[in-house]
């Protein structure tokens, strides 16, 4: 538990860019692998949801959805 | 119907869904505005993108059963006649609780076009090929929306001698051309039309009554069916729960990023909404890849199958990239 603790903390804190000195351009850059996964997180298991009960969820937006893909 | 009719029919769906997601976070900017004017903390002043957020939530629940009875292009008009009201309401609301009720009442009734809109550009393009494009733009229209809000409420406050109701304004702005196309559209619902023309066929016995006894009934088993998939299919739960997640690290981001910047890099309201661009270009990435898997690795699990239609896990290729990439976006 302390080694996890000992080493977890210093990568956490060289891993997180929003501190004093760094680049704000590394920062900002966050943003791109942020909006691949909440994107694909969004879309993808609405598709599955609406593969997967077509007739139950023929109301809601995910039907919708997969209808155009 | 044309191709150009259809196109503009498309721009018109997918704007419509543009401007309701939009209007969520172009509130963000105005927070400590809000806060400053009507005298309260900075957490409640959050609020009206919170209540907009879940009136969003909650509305195409209730509202999008209505287009199979009445036809999607009154709902349109419906949703956008609404949206325009509450947030012209919401942009002279005298007191914080009238600005919450109003903002609610927006998200609620103006934004059931998120759920009818991809029926709406499915029907107008199943048939061609170019469906395949728009396709996932329109997907991205909803996801565009959050990000644009605070880059442009940012420049507007600005520009307006830090007036936070331009906010609303700009709502208005961009939703009257909407809302007169709305008004020039045509039906495009394929079953709607049929019924139609049948009940033209026959003597017309249908009452008000009879619309808005159907109605209540096509509610009723949207939310009874929502619910009953919500809580009785475990796959179902966790994938809702996850996804809400993300959804809700998204406006956390609106909400802290713009913090970060200011406070450790000095920049300016202006300056660290521009950072939200980043966000948008991860998904434009997404869409590329969802395009890449959807006609590689999806394609060969459809040939592979009797009858086209792989188990809907292969569904998920994207989420398992994506479910990597949020914690990297997180501990960058």
């Amino acid at each position: 538990m302390h080694i996890q603790t000992k080493w977890a903390y210093p990568c956490l804190r060289s891993a997180w860019a929003a501190r004093e000195g760094g680049n704000w351009a590394v920062l900002a850059a966050s943003g791109i692998p942020f909006g691949i996964g909440a994107f694909s997180l969004f879309v993808s298991p609405t598709l599955q949801a609406a593969s997967s009960k077509p007739m139950l969820t023929s109301l809601t937006l995910s039907s919708q959805r997969s209808a155009i893909w | 119907m044309g191709y150009l009719s259809g196109c503009l029919l498309s721009a018109q769906y997918t704007t419509d869904v543009r401007c309701s997601t939009f209007s969520t976070s172009v509130t963000v900017p105005a927070a400590g505005l809000i806060a400053s004017e009507f005298s309260i903390s900075h957490t409640r002043s959050l609020l009206p993108l919170t209540l907009y957020t879940l009136g969003l939530a909650l509305g195409p629940l209730f509202i999008a059963p209505f287009s199979e009875v009445v036809g999607r292009r009154w709902v349109y008009i419906f949703t956008i006649t609404s949206l325009l009201i509450f947030t012209a309401a919401a942009g002279v609301a005298p007191t914080f609780s009238a600005l919450l009720a109003f903002r609610f009442l927006a998200g609620f009734l103006g934004s059931a076009g998120m759920a009818i809109g991809g029926g709406s550009v499915a029907d107008l393009w199943s048939l061609q090929k170019v469906g395949g494009t728009i396709g996932p733009f329109f997907i991205l229209c909803p996801f565009l929306g959050p990000i644009l809000g605070p880059i442009a409420g940012t420049y507007l406050i600005e520009d307006h001698g830090n007036d936070w109701r331009w906010t609303q304004w700009i709502v208005l702005i961009t939703g009257a051309p909407l809302w007169i196309g709305a008004i020039l559209m045509e039906e495009t619902s394929k079953a709607w039309i049929i019924t139609h023309k049948f009940a033209s066929q026959k003597p017309a016995t249908t009452s008000l009554a009879t619309v808005a006894q159907v109605s209540i009934a096509k509610v009723k088993l949207a939310i009874l069916r929502s619910a009953k998939l919500l809580v009785t299919d475990i796959v179902c739960f966790s994938l809702t729960l996850y996804t809400a997640y993300a959804y809700a690290l998204t406006f956390s981001y609106f909400a802290s990023v713009p913090y970060v910047f200011r406070k450790y890099y000095h920049f300016t309201p202006v300056q660290s909404s521009l950072t939200f661009i980043s966000i948008a270009i991860g998904y434009f990435l997404a869409i590329c890849m969802f395009m890449t898997i959807d006609k590689t690795i999806y394609a060969r699990q459809v040939r592979a199958v009797a009858g086209g239609l792989p188990p809907p896990e292969h569904r998920l290729y994207a989420a398992l990239v994506g479910s990597v990439f949020l914690p990297i976006g997180l501990f960058w």
